[in-house]
């Protein structure tokens, strides 16, 4: 077999890994990308989804909450198909909260974030369904972000400009030639093979689960990782129009975030060891907990029924401070100094700072191999960013509803002339020109969005089409939308049945493996979900 | 509904397939009872079979049976001896013509059908319509599979990979359209509309109010064209089965598919499941009829919220239950049947602490480890408590069967059949 050598080798396709690979690819590189489940399966796809403003890190971090202010423009530029700028609160509901609020302005003027305190009067007549003895609010920029769609638009840019990106592709060992990396072996879960690929460096972006790679070299100070798991609770219904934070210093359970059709609730911080990271587990107190402390901000947050919960663990690294205290920045460990050459370590970072985080690394990249090449992340778009599409145009190319177009504007900008012909191309040959199908009633997924991204976002099972299009991430978890997803795959794949049936269980597992602190609406709602696959459909 | 002075001799808790047999049953042996009904339940998402060992590929079910009793010896069908299993499920059929029993040498045994997903479910019956004929399929068998552009929760294309796969017979699926055929039979297509969810609904109950021979060859007369259309060069020889999704009529589909066979010369059949609202809205219909024509009260929108024992009497019970408008309202009772389904979720029933306490409020500990081979519960001391259980909410007052048991030794119409036949003997007995 042909060796291929890159120039650079990145493992994980979260947004670091992915930003990593845009940076690097659109200054020419030569690169691979491997990941060993789907892109953004990781901590990128349990985050909060939102796009920092540099508020909530004022008190703490000023730098990084500085980070965060730059950064949220340019995305909001280079993203604005998949950003929301809805502005977010922070608002004071006791005396303490209260007295916190002339801080929280002084420490945002100095980290030049900005924030600006408006009437409780008029924030409340913009968010009813919060707290109605809201006392003292400031405004600020924070929004809303798609991480899965941010990973994946990074991770196609870097295709179109030669990179190989490698989802379901495990880096299992290090390949060393004495002291140096030269490449890196890996398995690919689906095809149960292993291959060595050979490069000049390698870049782990491992996020939580970096110390896995280390463990090929001999080191005399090994990353100490702390992960934190950190819990969210999707609620139905969009309570709130904008970012709903408590005005205090950081803690549990106080921020509302709106997303789609839902709002997403969080989070807290328990430590977790690294064999537990793979299971995450949430329990039903601490899904109280970040309900009854979300309830100081809508106080009917408990009435509305829980959608789902998800626990991600936060990349931090062990600095012996208090661990919400670690730092939200980023660290970038060279093993130069170690004695190794050719590998990179960079954990910690945000969401929203993703870029910055690549910049940076990438410079010290190119540095490396002696290229001259600059980076163009902060002015390029991301692919089907150029300009924000509107949600009239959707309806009126696409001819679908009012809600489905609302949501099409915030996945596919401009790439609605793609989806467009996919809907042409979709339809049956004999059918009456037709409006799309839609396949997932609860978050507006049509049949042309689905064939899209099989296309051009590389779907590899069916489970992967869940994150690109949020097929199934709605109130009735897939029940009413996997037969027909699966039935889609039949038609357009050469998979066998057997192999669709496969797919299909593992998919529906994973939105059952929630069961065990589900509570009693949604412990019953997966039951008639595993009636009707596992004893209607037979699915074994 | 007024409070009754006079007890009612059954009250049944539940309108789903459990609770409208059992209904039947007693009034056929002369025994009253009422229906009080949430609305809503597991039912609505049947598929159109009737299960029994459906885990089971083996055909000799009456040895599986007693393997089965062996194996799980507290799943609520280890009570019946198999005689009586046979005997519960002939009656059934008897009763409801609408359903195909699966025999051989007058043996019940499991027949496989297609399911939801394309794969191959066994079980002893189905509504009638609904292809199972799978021994006829050979090498040079071509089935053809109607895909309309309109009906949105058709799975033909996993139907046909797995007949693909399975039998290795060649698939073909034809392509029709609901809109042209309103617009060929001369009613507004774009009337009926195709945008909403009761569309399904909507377009089943037009077949069922155009069903005249007149229409059906027209609607026969556009499959041919459309069969020479899109296959203009498959020898109509070799077409063994043209399969329809369910939804030409939801009363008048039988009608329909056997003049579409003889117009076509062609085998024409229904798939099972293609959607599970229509097929369980035909037999969930049919029941309602029986229920209607026997004279039976059933009270819809009747939460149950309380139960205890009536003052007035230490045998009857005092139930309590919500109707839609918020109204309390108070049922004395002689016995009470919970055919609550296990996906209830209405009152008490919607948290399990809740469920637990007022059971043992009455005496009546929950769960029990171990149900009576005729479903009554039992107080503390052993005396019978005139409360039974039926169908699939049994595997909630069971403690031994999990919900794993549960889906793996399956439920469904099958249970209904026999808790409910079971539970009737004993009312019977009791009488």
């Amino acid at each position: 077999m042909k060796e291929t050598k890159y120039d650079c080798i990145i493992v994980g396709g979260g947004i670091t890994g992915v930003g990593i690979a845009r940076d690097l690819s659109l200054r020419g590189l030569k690169l691979l990308l491997v990941e060993k489940n789907d892109l953004s399966e990781g901590t990128t796809g349990r985050c909060h989804a939102m796009l920092h403003s540099g508020a909530r890190y004022v008190y703490k971090d000023k730098e990084a909450a500085l980070e965060c202010a730059q950064e949220n423009k340019i995305l909001l530029t280079i993203a604005p198909h998949i950003t929301e700028p809805c502005g977010g609160y922070f608002i004071a509901v006791n005396s303490e909260d209260m007295d916190y609020g002339d801080i929280f302005r002084t420490e945002c003027e100095i980290a030049g974030v900005w924030c600006e305190e408006i009437n409780p009067q008029t924030f409340l007549s913009k968010e009813p369904n919060c707290n109605p003895h809201t006392i003292r609010v400031f405004k600020v920029n924070d929004g809303y972000i798609d991480p899965f769609l941010l990973t994946y638009y990074n991770a196609y840019d870097a295709q179109l400009h030669g990179a190989t990106i490698k989802a379901y592709t495990k880096a299992e060992r290090l390949l060393l030639d004495g002291d140096t990396i030269i490449g890196i072996e890996c398995f690919n879960v689906l095809t149960k093979r292993r291959n060595k690929y050979y490069t000049d460096i390698i870049i782990n972006a491992t996020g939580p689960w970096s110390s896995y790679l280390e463990k090929d070299l001999s080191l005399s100070h090994p990353l100490k990782i702390a992960p934190t798991m950190g819990t969210l609770v999707v609620v139905k219904d969009r309570l709130v129009n904008g970012l709903i934070n408590r005005l205090r210093p950081p803690g549990d359970g106080d921020i509302i975030v709106p997303s789609h059709n839902s709002v997403i609730v969080g989070t807290t911080s328990i430590p977790v060891e690294y064999e537990q990271l793979d299971t995450l587990r949430t329990t039903p107190d601490e899904i109280d907990y970040i309900l009854t402390q979300g309830e100081y901000l809508v106080p009917t947050l408990k009435k509305h029924r829980i959608i789902r919960f998800y626990s991600g663990a936060r990349p931090l690294i062990d600095s012996g401070a208090s661990l919400r205290e670690a730092s939200r920045r980023f660290d970038i460990i060279d093993y130069e100094k170690e004695g190794y050459s050719g590998f990179l370590t960079i954990i910690g970072g945000k969401l929203t700072t993703y870029r910055l985080m690549a910049k940076e690394i990438s410079d010290l990249v190119v540095s490396y191999l002696d290229i001259d090449a600059q980076c163009s992340t902060a002015d390029q778009p991301l692919p089907g960013g150029d300009r924000l599409i509107n949600k009239e145009r959707f309806e009126e190319i696409l001819k679908v509803d009012k809600k489905t177009a609302f949501d099409m504007q915030f996945k596919w900008g401009t790439f609605y002339k793609e989806i467009f012909e996919m809907c042409e191309r979709c339809m049956d040959p004999f059918s009456e020109p037709n409006i799309p199908q839609k396949i997932c009633e609860c978050e507006n997924v049509t049949e042309p969005e689905l064939s899209w991204v099989r296309e051009r976002l590389a779907i590899k099972v069916l489970d992967d089409y869940r994150r690109r299009t949020r097929q199934g991430m709605g109130p009735c978890q897939g029940i009413f939308c996997y037969y027909k997803l699966a039935n889609l795959e039949a038609k357009h794949t050469e998979k066998t049945h057997a192999q669709i049936m496969n797919e299909l269980k593992i998919a529906l597992q994973k939105r059952w493996k929630i069961q065990y602190a589900a509570d009693d609406v949604l412990k019953r709602q997966i039951k008639l979900s595993k009636y009707i696959y596992l004893l209607g459909g037979h699915l074994k | 509904m007024k409070e009754n002075n006079e007890p009612i001799e059954v009250s049944i808790i539940g309108g789903g397939f459990s609770g409208l047999y059992l209904a039947i049953l007693l009034k056929m042996k002369g025994i009253t009872c009422e229906i009080f009904t949430s609305g809503t339940g597991a039912s609505q998402f049947w598929v159109g079979t009737v299960d029994f060992l459906d885990y089971r590929q083996n055909r000799d079910l009456e040895r599986s049976f007693k393997e089965f009793q062996k194996e799980v010896p507290h799943h609520p069908y280890s009570f019946f001896p198999f005689s009586k299993i046979e005997r519960s499920f002939t009656y059934f059929f008897s009763q409801f013509p609408d359903f195909k029993m699966f025999t051989e040498n007058e043996k019940l045994i499991n027949r496989p059908v297609l399911t939801s997903l394309g794969n191959l479910k066994p079980c002893i019956g189905i509504w009638h319509s609904i292809f199972h004929e799978f021994q006829y399929l050979t090498k040079e068998s071509t089935v053809i599979l109607v895909d309309f552009s309109e009906f949105f929760n058709d799975v033909m294309y996993l139907v046909a990979k797995n007949l693909h796969d399975t039998f290795a017979c060649s698939y073909r699926i034809l392509n029709l359209s609901f809109k042209t055929i309103f617009d060929l039979i001369g009613e507004n297509g774009d009337e009926i509309s195709i945008k909403d969810k009761l569309s399904e609904y909507r377009i089943a109950s037009f077949f069922d109010t155009h069903s005249s021979m007149a229409t059906i060859s027209i609607l026969g007369n556009y499959i041919k064209k459309e069969i020479i259309k899109q296959f203009p060069k498959l020898d109509m020889k070799h077409v063994d089965f043209i399969l329809f999704p369910p939804i030409l009529g939801l009363k008048t589909e039988k009608k329909i598919i056997e003049e579409l066979s003889k117009l076509l010369n062609l085998k024409c059949k229904e798939l099972v499941a293609l959607s599970p609202s229509l097929i369980s809205k035909r037999f969930d219909s049919e029941l309602n009829e029986k229920i209607k024509s026997l004279d039976i009260p059933l009270h819809k929108n009747y939460t149950f919220i309380d139960f205890n024992k009536d003052a007035n009497s230490k045998m009857w019970w005092k139930l309590k239950f919500m109707n839609k408008k918020g109204d309390l309202c108070n049922i004395h009772s002689k016995c009470v049947v919970f055919a609550v389904g296990t996906l209830f979720q209405e009152g008490p029933f919607a948290n399990v602490e809740d469920f637990k306490e007022i059971f043992n409020k009455n005496l009546l500990s929950i769960p029990i480890s171990k149900i009576s081979p005729s479903y009554e519960l039992t107080f503390h001391n052993g005396q019978g408590s005139n409360i039974f259980v039926a169908g699939s909410a049994l595997f909630s007052f069971i403690e031994s069967i999990t919900e794993e048991d549960e889906i793996k030794y399956g439920t469904g119409l099958g249970l209904s059949i026999l808790t409910s036949t079971q539970i009737a003997e004993e009312l019977n007995r009791l009488k």
